[in-house]
């Protein structure tokens, strides 16, 4: 019996030992996309050293000792699972990507990764489908409403227009607000010129075109993902080009496994989204008296066989009116034509995209190329861009890699005229009276003779402008980064990184002969180039170690050279003798400049990071940096910050609600290099002018003159300082199903520089000289809430909010304001003692102490004050963005819904079209009107009784005289009013995105290497709602290369768009 | 890991010491000469000079002494209807510091050693420039001024007496530069002299006038002592070959865009002024042949000035000569020292010379202006004056109209009174302006001097 039991007992641990191992297979796809996850690692809980990887299809097959319980699936960028065993044999894992844990990383400054819960200074990352989901071709532009504290402002609904992005409100008066660009870890240049030759007298950024910002060169396909690096804390290690952050796209790189290649096609059109109401009752002329009654009708100039030259020359000759104060088309017998709505076409554009990528586990490489050929809704505008990129990732040894990438690209347009400019689109186009055609059936919108046809005789007719005043750009550039990586010990690594950036922009412009724009009626052509080359190289030796069990630290040194070379060729030919010929050989008024800067940097920095048992985390960056552009006196500035972060949900018990919370706060100091040349007092041309006449130049009389500028430099010149504080809260709950992150930062700006004016007497008449200061403050929210989240349903809600407040503390000694850059005679933008930066200032109703207008009992005419007045300010009071996402299965769907409260808009416009009697408004005219105010006190003669500011002084009795209605028209509301009535509310809630996607995944094999297909539909600014009467009020006049902004003077209007593609992928 | 330590150690220190090295002279800008030549300078500083006898000021004293009349806009408001502010003429006084006497300042300070030619001209232009300074200004910086450079960059007024003081020496110091020989040069001036080419000849003769007019200038302070030290600067001027109108100093202009008669850009432009009714009416009376060389004939031989208390927008536009391409504008003239000497020799009670030199200023002025000499009857009515009938009132009254176009003429009339203006009724003083207002720069960032904006006061040599 013994002997039996001992026999079963023997089989029975025989049969346990036969079945101690099990075999187990399945595949690993990714949650998200379903894809097939190759290279996915497997392991068995409890004894790692037992597992396997997933194969090119993401199949695994393991033998397991019996007695396992659970499965660890991982892979690099997703988040890694258990899962029990539970006696199954086939376990198909789903891996979730890691977007919003904790141990995601975040590339930062230099290029150096983070994990997020180791900041302790904001980041927001946006990634890359994000980006170029709406076929957005600039990739500044879509950032727009995506981040919080970032405000990203177009020019106008011109294909390859600029966009100016903002991070934390403006920093500076002078330097630029802009962030910098980085593209996988070396600078890039993304400025926006104006092309003017060197003696252009005015403000260039006025009128002309609107030149694209040089980020608009990337091809947004090709970027993986941006992190947004948003105070001073987070960018010290960029040093002097820090000062207003930095923007960090990181490119697309190969795969490991087999090959990928995705291609997609899409067409976009274009329409108007919104344009100003125009009257379409009242045909072209003016009063001859008080009323309607008294309108008489002007015939548009008759230009005689020799066109234009004929105008002026007699009396009888009309020359045309841009007044609608004529008689009704009734009265006339004629029908309205609606010019500005027929003018605008709607814009169709497509662009091609395919990306083949793949490789080993030594090589990756990646390839894409784009075409994109975007037309706009002005006729014969458009932006085309092509671009080839190709990136290798490169294994040499385990201790050694190397990462590199090329881009090509080559981009140009022909972008039309717009703003304070004869030959500007709107300006021509919106004055128009209804009662002429600006492109008749007859004869188009010319003459036979190639008279232009028009209104008013010396403007541009917008069709002869956009078909015969051309700007045409052809810009090809290479953006190239390389970057090599040595482990030399298990704790010390090395990197060198080394990128360039050159590209050379051939513009090319006309104006006609007969073009009224410029040199009224004789022609011009112009060529400007303009090159730029960036060189960039770090050095970087970044060490680590655990001091302890718990103390973990890391020391990355580095020194990073950098040189930035840029030069402006500018010639034009004026007077043009034949026509259709444009070659500067064809003008008799020739004239050439050009300009050139090279600036140098050098830096040593060091980055320290150190953490304490994996929940207390310390950061402390400095940077050393020398700077051909400081003066000669100063040399070198050291920026340091330090940033601590606490999860402190890791010392609460652990829970399902908060499941991770982290307290966070920075401190840093960065800075902003002066201007090139600043820092000396240089010679150049004088130019004399008592501001009547252009006065004297050079050369002058056949002779050349030089003698010292104006404005002396400052050999003792230091770099504006950003001085930052930032305390902010990521908090996580069930799982990162809601998360909030929220930042409240201080940033304060000293040391800014300025022109500081002083007494003429001196030779001078201002210093260049740090002396001003300005603080922004605000605080930003992100939240998002995972509402569902099901297998096959998920739906994301993220919600953006930013606001920031910007207050001028100081400017030079004795100095109350300084215009920020020079703008109109009625309005200008201003830093201001104790306002907000950027303040319009411009003139003002005289108002009692009740706030009623006063009037002048003489006339019934509002007057103004003495003195001018802040009106407004065009930086928002806050902005927010929302966004839906609803996923599923294949069927992907979501919404951005873009609301700004406050940020004036100047409608310089409508102030215009108002006197011209042009707006819809302007079309109750029957009448008389009373302007809403009380009378003035007048003394015995009739004079005006002034106060000892010079204003006039109110009665208290409510104006009942009547004015005429082209009277109130133009001296209340139109341009002969106060600069106050015209400064408008520019809030709007707008739909900025929408986009829809279905996937096809190919799941049988009928097809063989399809792998999906799948369908977008996507549309920009498809909805928008704002009391604002012009254009779309986000419109800049001046485009990213100016530091104001809200200025509306018959901008060209911006677009809606819709697009379809089809993307297929193998 | 020693070796490792001392490697990294040494890489950073090398790259800590090339950092510097790096950037290293990338100061400089490839837009602006460092240095420039003397030549350049000079041209830099006589547009300046150009520009401001034949821009706003020229034209705003031409207003005030109702030679022109302003009818619209800031030509009315500011100048016709005495409303100048703080505001109005910074761009004058910016001119004039920074364009025309630190340019002066800079080629006499840098050059003037080595070529005494240079430094002659620069120390006219130097006179010419803070002479109109503190003729229209008063009391003005000039021997702290300039400097700003070196850091002053608020430098005190000086009394206008010493100025004038300095005028004069700059003067004497410029001929007696003008008479070194040529070799004392290392470099000569030519065609970069715009005024006169290089001929330092021309210029003695015209810093002698100048000194004559500076002297006059003190007729009121000083009345035998000024007539006397004008004639003999006057005599001087005779004796180093001024003897007509070919050896005038006159203020060139082009057809460039950059080189524009300035009377005739200002009407093209903006066509703010006309015809004064009170020189028109003047020169109708005496039939006088400049007539429709400075007011445009309305049709028919006719010329309408507007008049104070009016904005007669009809009223002629300026004539032939004012409005001619190219124009050269009198600078320093015979005609005006034939006046000079009209009027110190009657000072010094000398009637014969004051009478015929009188009437040979008339002549000359009239042959300048219209190319050739007046007819009998004119010189009978206007230029036959003997030592019994000449007269202050009428050497100045001539003197007014063969002055136009010169902001002299503003000068002349704060000092004698004459011709007999009533101002205009519409003003915002009851009286022909007395001064510029200080301007707004000079008040907020200059607290070493006073700022006068009251327009009735005086200036030193008109009290």
């Amino acid at each position: 019996m013994k002997k039996l039991t001992i026999f079963l007992a023997f089989l029975l641990c025989v049969g346990f030992t036969v079945q101690a191992q099990m075999q187990i297979s399945g595949t690993v796809t990714g949650a998200e996309d379903g894809l097939s996850i190759p290279g996915a690692s497997v392991v068995v809980k409890g004894n790692t050293s037992i597992g396997t990887t997933t194969n090119m299809d993401g199949e695994y097959s393991l033998t397991v000792p019996s007695g396992t319980e659970a499965l660890i699936i991982s892979f690099v960028g997703m988040k890694t699972t258990e899962v029990l065993i539970n006696g199954r044999t086939t376990i198909d894992v789903q891996l979730e990507s890691e977007v919003l844990e904790m141990d995601e990383v975040v590339v930062t400054a230099i290029g150096i990764s983070r994990e997020r819960k180791a900041l302790g200074y904001s980041a927001q990352g946006v990634s890359g489908d994000e980006l170029s989901r709406v076929g957005e071709a600039n990739v500044i532009q879509s950032l727009s409403s995506k981040s919080a504290g970032v405000q990203v402002v177009s020019s106008g609904g011109t294909p390859g227009a600029s966009s100016r992005i903002l991070i934390r409100g403006a920093s500076s008066f002078t330097t630029s607000n802009q962030p910098l660009i980085v593209v996988d870890g070396v600078p890039i240049d993304n400025s926006t010129t104006q092309s003017a030759p060197g003696n252009y007298p005015f403000n260039s950024n006025l009128q002309g075109v609107n030149a694209g910002n040089r980020a608009l060169d990337i091809n947004p396909e090709d970027i993986e993902s941006v992190t947004i690096l948003k105070g001073p804390a987070a960018a010290a290690l960029y040093g002097v080009r820090a000062g207003n952050g930095a923007i960090v796209y990181t490119t697309k790189k190969g795969q490991a496994g087999k090959v990928k290649v995705d291609y997609s096609y899409n067409v976009k059109i274009s329409e108007v989204n919104k344009l100003p109401e125009f009257q379409y009752k009242y045909v072209a002329g003016t009063w001859a008296g008080d009323d309607q009654s008294t309108a008489t009708y002007i015939a548009p100039p008759d230009f005689g066989p020799n066109g234009i030259n004929d105008i002026g020359g007699g009396d009888d000759v009309s020359i045309g009116t841009t007044y609608s104060w004529g008689p009704t088309f009734a009265e006339m017998g004629m029908t309205p034509t609606k010019n500005v709505e027929e003018f605008f076409q709607t814009g169709v554009g497509e662009r091609h995209s395919i990306s083949i990528s793949g490789g080993s586990d030594k090589t990756t490489m990646r390839l894409s190329l784009s075409h994109l050929d975007d037309e706009g809704i002005i006729p014969n505008t458009y932006f085309k861009r092509t671009t080839a990129r190709v990136s290798i990732n490169q294994k040499f040894t385990d201790k050694f890699r190397t990462s590199a990438t090329v881009a090509y690209t080559n981009s140009g347009g022909n972008r039309a005229q717009n703003g304070s400019n004869i030959s500007g689109i709107s300006l021509g186009l919106f004055r128009a009276p209804a009662s002429f055609n600006l492109n008749d059936a007859e004869n188009g919108y010319k003459f036979p003779n190639g008279q232009q046809r028009m209104y008013y005789f010396i403007y541009d007719n917008p069709y002869f402008s956009a078909y015969e005043n051309p700007l045409e750009n052809d810009l090809n550039r290479i953006m190239a980064s390389v970057t090599l990586d040595y482990d030399i010990t298990e704790w010390l690594a090395a990197t060198y990184k080394v990128g360039a950036d050159a590209y050379s922009d051939e513009r090319e412009g006309a104006f006609a002969i007969g073009a009224m724009g410029n040199n009224y009626g004789e022609g011009e052509v112009y060529h400007n180039t303009i090159t730029n080359e960036e060189f960039n190289q770090d050095v970087i030796i970044g060490a680590k170690h655990d001091f302890t069990d718990k103390i973990e630290a890391g020391l990355n040194v580095g020194g990073n050279l950098n040189q930035r070379t840029y030069s402006d060729f500018y010639a034009y030919a004026r007077e043009l003798v034949l026509k259709d010929y444009y070659n500067l050989d064809n003008g008799l008024d020739t004239y050439a400049s050009e300009y050139a800067s090279t600036i140098r940097t050098s830096a040593v920095y060091f980055d320290l990071t150190a953490s304490y048992d994996n929940f207390l985390f310390f950061g402390a960056t400095g940077r050393n940096e020398w700077s051909s552009t400081f003066g000669p006196n100063q040399n070198s500035f050291f920026y340091p910050s330090a940033s601590v972060s606490l999860l402190f949900s890791e010392l609460l018990p652990e829970n399902s609600i908060l499941t991770f919370g982290k307290l966070r706060y920075a401190y840093a100091q960065v800075g902003k290099a002066p201007p090139v040349y600043s820092s000396r007092t240089y010679f150049g041309n004088p130019t004399m002018t008592d501001g009547f006449t252009d006065g004297f130049g050079f050369p002058f009389l056949g002779q050349n003159g030089y003698s010292y500028g104006t404005s002396m430099g400052d050999p003792d010149l230091k770099p504006e300082k950003v001085i930052g504080n930032e305390v902010g809260v990521d908090l996580r709950f069930f799982n990162g199903r809601v998360n909030i992150d929220f930042t409240y930062y201080n940033q304060k700006t000293v040391d800014i520089l300025l022109n500081r004016p002083i007494a003429g007497s001196s030779g001078y008449t201002s210093i260049y000289s740090n002396a001003g200061e300005m603080v922004n403050k605000g605080i930003e929210l992100v939240a998002g809430v995972d509402i569902l989240k099901m297998n096959d349903l998920t739906w994301n809600f993220t919600a953006n909010f930013s606001r920031n407040e910007s207050e001028v503390l100081k400017l030079a000694d004795g100095v109350e304001e300084v215009s920020a850059e020079s703008a109109f005679t009625s309005i200008g933008s201003y830093a201001i003692v104790g306002q907000p930066y950027g303040s319009f200032y411009g003139s003002r109703w005289a108002r009692d102490d009740n706030g009623n207008i006063i009037i002048n009992p003489n006339n019934g005419l509002p007057l103004q004050a003495g003195q001018e007045g802040n009106l407004g300010n065009p930086f928002p009071d806050w902005l927010l963005g929302l966004r839906n996402t609803i996923t599923y299965k294949g069927f992907s769907v979501t919404a951005l819904l873009d609301i700004r409260q406050g940020g004036d808009v100047w409608y310089g416009t409508g102030r215009r079209l108002k006197t011209y009697g042009r707006e819809k408004e302007t079309e109750d005219r029957e009448g008389t009107y009373i302007v809403p105010g009380v009378l003035a006190e007048v003394d015995g003669s009739g004079n005006l009784v002034r106060n000892e500011d010079g204003d006039p002084i109110g009665t208290g009795v409510a104006n009942g005289m009547d004015i005429p209605a082209d009277v109130y028209w133009h001296s209340y509301l139109g341009d002969g009013g106060a600069t106050e009535n015209s400064v408008l509310d520019g809030s709007w809630v707008r739909l900025r995105e929408v986009a829809a996607s279905y996937r096809f995944k190919n799941k049988s094999d009928k097809i063989p290497l399809l792998d999906y297909v799948e369908l977008t539909f996507s549309g920009t600014n498809l909805w928008l709602s704002t009391d604002y009467p012009g254009v779309d009020p986000e419109t800049s006049l001046t485009g990213a290369g100016s530091n104001i902004g809200g200025f509306d003077y018959f901008n060209n209007p911006g677009s809606k768009s819709y697009s379809f593609g089809i993307k297929v992928g193998f | 890991m020693k070796k490792i330590y001392i490697l990294l150690i040494t890489l950073l220190v090398l790259f800590g010491t090339s950092c510097e090295d790096f950037v290293d002279g990338y100061d400089d800008s490839p837009n602006s000469p460092t240095n420039v030549t003397p030549g350049v300078l000079l041209t830099a500083a006589e547009a300046a000079t150009i520009f401001a006898y034949t821009s706003q000021s020229a034209r705003a004293a031409s207003i005030f002494v109702q030679q022109s009349a302003g009818v619209t806009d800031q030509s009315k408001d500011d100048y016709q209807l005495y409303g100048m502010t703080e505001n109005t003429v910074g761009n004058e006084w910016n001119g004039l510091y920074t364009d025309l006497l630190e340019t002066a300042d800079f080629l006499e300070a840098t050059y003037a050693e080595e070529n005494p030619y240079y430094g002659g001209m620069a120390k006219m232009l130097k006179a010419l420039g803070i002479g109109m300074v503190t003729d229209f200004w008063g009391d003005v910086p000039f021997s702290e001024a300039f400097d700003g450079r070196d850091g002053v960059t608020a430098p005190a007024a000086d009394a206008q007496e010493s100025i004038i003081a300095a005028i004069q020496q700059l003067c004497t110091d410029a001929i007696a530069d003008f008479q070194m020989d040529a070799s004392a040069n290392a470099f000569t001036p030519l065609e970069d002299d715009v005024i006169h080419g290089g001929d330092v000849e021309m210029w003695e003769i015209g810093a002698w006038i100048l000194k004559a007019r500076y002297a006059n200038r003190l007729s009121n302070r000083d009345a035998t002592g000024s007539a006397t030290d004008a004639l003999s600067y006057l005599d001087q001027a005779y004796a180093a070959g001024l003897d007509g109108n070919a050896d005038n100093t006159l203020a060139p202009t082009g057809n460039a865009s950059t080189d524009l008669n300035q009377w005739q850009a200002f009407q093209n432009n903006r066509g703010y002024m006309r015809a004064g009714a009170t020189l028109v009416n003047m020169m109708i009376a005496q039939n006088d042949p400049r007539l429709p060389y400075y007011f445009a004939d309305l049709g028919g031989g006719t010329f309408v000035g507007s008049d104070i208390n009016e904005d007669n927008a009809a009223a002629s536009n300026f004539g032939t000569w004012v409005m001619a391409d190219a124009q050269a504008f009198p600078l320093l003239t015979y005609f005006e020292a034939k006046f000079i000497e009209a009027e110190a020799a009657l000072r010094s009670n000398d009637d014969p010379r004051a009478a015929a030199a009188f009437n040979d200023a008339v002549i000359a002025s009239v042959e300048f202006f219209t190319g050739s000499a007046p007819d009998a009857a004119f010189i009978t009515n206007v230029a036959s004056e003997t030592a019994a009938t000449i007269t202050l009132e009428t050497i100045m009254t001539q003197k007014y109209i063969a002055m136009f176009t010169q902001p002299e003429v503003w000068s002349d009339y704060r000092r004698t009174g004459y011709p007999v203006l009533t101002s205009d009724p519409r003003g915002a003083i009851n009286q022909v302006p007395e001064r510029y207002p200080t301007t707004l720069n000079e008040r907020l960032y200059n607290p070493n001097i006073t700022s006068i904006t009251d327009l009735t006061v005086p200036v030193w040599w008109a009290e």
